[in-house]
């Protein structure tokens, strides 16, 4: 007996049963510790009510997703007014729209501009904030509770100054101040983390607050402070890390069902109102109640064509068919689509918050057909048969049928998002841009209808319109007798890179009707206008130097020079293509209206001109 | 006595040859690793240098096999001390072994294929390893302490 019990201590203090004993201990609590962590991480968080940690608590962790973002124009959507964020000319240079000349300037560290201010009198008004680095940045003020927006903004890929009616859709003679805007009430919503306006109703005061300026991390993913807390213990991120189990603290869009995930990045991207309208107080006063990973027509609900909006007229940034027009609509173009109805489409697919160009948030790849390869294979497998567009043109392009650039929004033509099936009928049913004749800009909605019946193997279309306006080629059709966006839409088609007909010299053609687009009442069509024949003569000049030596002695067109100025460059223009020798430029097709000498039909295009839709302004959500 | 002279003379010569073969090998794969890595560095080779943890984890692997590497150099004199019973001396030479090794070897696979933010699994060789080494060092400071040495 004794010598049992002896046996049995030394076989305890033997190393190997120690280590056993050691080892097994430490199993048994990493295994309960684990499926505490297992338990925890299958209990819901409720977001609404976490705090948000910022941007900066995210890095540590994510390393590489912060540095990805970090390089998006998200990121710098709203700023302080520094060195680093200001990107307008403010050595004191001038400009002059309206007949009111403001200067830009520095004072010290502070950026001056000075204007009209809100009661019309001449100001120097110190930059408080930037809105906006890709393409134009505007600039804030600070007027007591309130940060203005002035109607002056810098064009930064063109290095000038230009007045905002050229950018949204104002014709002139629009009042000088009638974009200077309320910071608190709008913009802030959407180019913020979590806006909370804090509008006093009683005091009609804002004390407004972002809990980070631009669109960071939070603006997707939530509130991040429970995540933050909870992810300090390293076992529960190894769990996480090797479990692939879906982190209840913080959203990934990618794991949320479809619309959803659409949701995300609609609730920007897709203009809306309060749902019920009455809600408009909670949202001037407590912000958008809205947290990444809701659903969001709990609070709102998208603008249609048949929205109705007090004061507003919101069918006009619709085509007739319903389909969007203007840019900040892409979540309605989606939520239209039967890619996103049928097939779960979603923003996803395509765009990315951390890779690709932050031009567009997109892959090289995801710019060409891999962007439908995966739902559609077998089409874009055989796209030129399924397009009937010679292999490799620009006609297998799977965007230029199926999501062509129709919708205007920050002085450039986008793509629809509206994803459909092309039919060139739309352009007389709904007076609507289509997207044959947008590549084919030299012929008219007739030979496409007719054309693609043909390819289909069908007999001619019997509804064809009546009105002969439709013989002619519908970018000149629409260019000049089109309503404003109609008017854009041509005039980006007729100098786009995508073309049905290759040749430069071939596509010069337009330039007489491009210079009665530098006519135009709106500054925002004479810019497209002019940046389109701009490109047509570049490119002209590349297979023939002496159409660009010729060209590059004319002077600049300014959409927002004074009258006299833009008429006399538009002339000088004018007088260069009809001395110019069109002897090796080759015709367009009967449908555009031009004589021998490549000049304009004075009759047809008289009667275009009568037909021009007028339109009151259109406001650009985004 | 005699007997047990002739057979613990083998076995700390034995060992003290262990040491500086395991030394010398840790020693010099650490250091080529070290030379290549900071080749790939210097020529900002894209796979290394755009991973901040992956460079960090082998920067940690280069510098703890070579220095571990030393330190079982360092280690021969003091391999048999006679402060020490041979179970000891013989399980403070094989800690410090496998430590040397985990631990380098932790930081290098907690550099491969890891998550964002975190190494990958293999990094817990790593504190294991430390503790083996630190297993080591206890024992043989306490040895220093107690009585004499080599």
């Amino acid at each position: 007996m004794h010598r049992a019990m002896k046996s049995v201590g030394a076989r305890v203090r033997s190393p190997y049963v120690a280590w056993g004993i050691g080892l097994g201990v430490l199993a048994m609590v990493a295994g309960l510790a684990l499926r505490a962590t297992a338990a925890e991480v299958r209990t819901p968080v409720e977001l609404g009510p976490v705090p948000y940690s910022g941007s900066v608590s995210c890095r540590p962790c994510h390393p590489d997703h912060y540095e990805s973002w970090r390089r998006t124009f998200h990121r710098t959507m709203t700023q302080e007014a520094s060195g680093e964020a200001v990107l307008g000319d403010f050595s004191g240079v001038s400009f002059t729209y309206a007949g009111i000349t403001s200067r830009f300037l520095r004072d010290g560290d502070r950026y001056v501009i000075e204007t009209l201010d809100g009661e019309g009198r001449m100001r120097r008004q110190e930059v408080a904030r930037t809105v906006g680095s890709r393409r134009i940045q505007q600039y804030l003020v600070r007027e007591g509770d309130r940060y203005i927006r002035l109607p002056l903004a810098w064009d930064i890929e063109a290095r000038h100054w230009f007045h905002l009616a050229g950018g949204f859709l104002d014709p002139d003679g629009t009042d000088f101040n009638s974009h200077r805007a309320l910071w608190n009430a709008n913009c802030i919503f959407c180019h913020n983390v979590k806006a909370r306006p804090g509008y006093d109703w009683q005091r009609a005061r804002f004390d407004s607050h972002v809990e980070e300026l631009g669109i960071a991390c939070e603006a997707c993913h939530g509130p991040g402070d429970t995540h933050v807390a909870r992810n300090t213990l390293p076992l529960r991120r190894y769990y996480l890390h090797y479990s692939d189990k879906e982190d209840p603290s913080i959203i990934n869009p990618m794991r949320l069902e479809p619309l959803r995930r659409i949701q995300v990045c609609g609730h920007c991207h897709g203009q809306r109102m309060p749902s019920p309208l009455e809600r408009i107080r909670q949202f001037l006063s407590e912000g958008d109640p809205y947290t990444a990973g809701d659903n969001l027509s709990t609070y709102t609900r998208p603008l249609y064509r048949e929205s109705h909006l007090e004061g507003v007229d919101v069918s006009l940034r619709f085509w007739r068919d319903g389909t969007p027009r203007l840019s900040a609509y892409e979540y309605q173009g989606l939520l239209m689509s039967k890619d996103f109805q049928k097939g779960g489409l979603t923003c996803q697919h395509c765009h990315t918050m951390h890779g690709g160009d932050p031009k567009g948030m997109i892959t090289q790849e995801k710019r060409g057909p891999a962007a439908c390869q995966e739902c559609h294979p077998a089409i874009v497998a055989r796209a030129a048969e399924h397009s009937r567009h010679r292999e490799g043109s620009a006609g297998t392009d799977c965007y230029a049928c199926h999501m062509p650039k129709m919708a205007y929004g920050i002085m450039r033509i986008h793509p629809t998002h509206r994803i459909q099936v092309p039919d060139p009928s739309r352009a007389w049913r709904h007076d609507m841009p289509e997207a044959c004749t947008l590549c084919h800009t030299d012929r008219s909605v007739k030979w496409a209808a007719q054309t693609l019946r043909k390819q289909q193997g069908l007999p001619p279309p019997e509804e064809l319109p009546s009105d002969p306006a439709f013989d002619v080629a519908e970018s000149v059709r629409t260019l000049l007798s089109g309503d404003v966006v109609q008017r854009a839409v041509s005039a980006t088609a007729l100098g786009e890179k995508r073309s049905a007909t290759a040749p430069p010299l071939a596509r010069l053609w337009a330039v007489p009707f491009l210079l009665q687009g530098m006519e135009d009442d709106y500054a925002a069509i004479r810019r497209m206008s002019w940046l389109s024949l701009e490109t047509l003569v570049e490119r002209a000049g590349e297979v023939k130097p002496a159409v660009a030596a010729s060209a590059g002695q004319l002077p600049r067109f300014q959409p927002q020079a004074a009258p006299e100025e833009r008429e006399r460059v538009v002339r000088s223009w004018r007088e260069w293509w009809a001395a110019l020798d069109k002897g090796d430029i080759p015709r367009p097709d009967p449908a555009v209206p031009l004589d021998a000498a490549l000049e304009p039909l004075p009759a047809t295009v008289e009667q275009l001109l009568r037909k021009r839709a007028a339109q009151p302004p259109i406001q650009i959500g985004e | 006595m005699t007997t047990q002279k002739k057979t613990e003379a083998p076995a700390a010569e034995g060992r003290a040859r262990v040491h500086a073969r395991f030394g010398w090998t840790l020693l010099l794969v650490s250091l080529v690793f070290g030379a290549v890595m900071e080749t790939l560095e210097g020529f900002r080779w894209a796979p290394l240098v755009r991973d901040a943890w992956m460079q960090r984890l082998w920067s940690l692997a280069h510098f703890h096999g070579a220095a571990f590497g030393l330190l079982n150099l360092i280690y021969l004199p003091w391999a048999d001390t006679r402060a020490l019973s041979e179970g000891r001396r013989t399980s403070a030479s094989r800690m410090l072994m496998v430590g040397s090794a985990a631990m380098p070897l932790g930081f290098l696979l907690g550099g491969i294929g890891h998550p964002e933010g975190d190494p990958s699994m293999g990094i817990f060789l790593a504190p294991v390893g430390a503790l083996f080494i630190i297993y080591t060092v206890a024992v043989q400071t306490l040895a220093a302490w107690r009585g004499p040495s080599a």
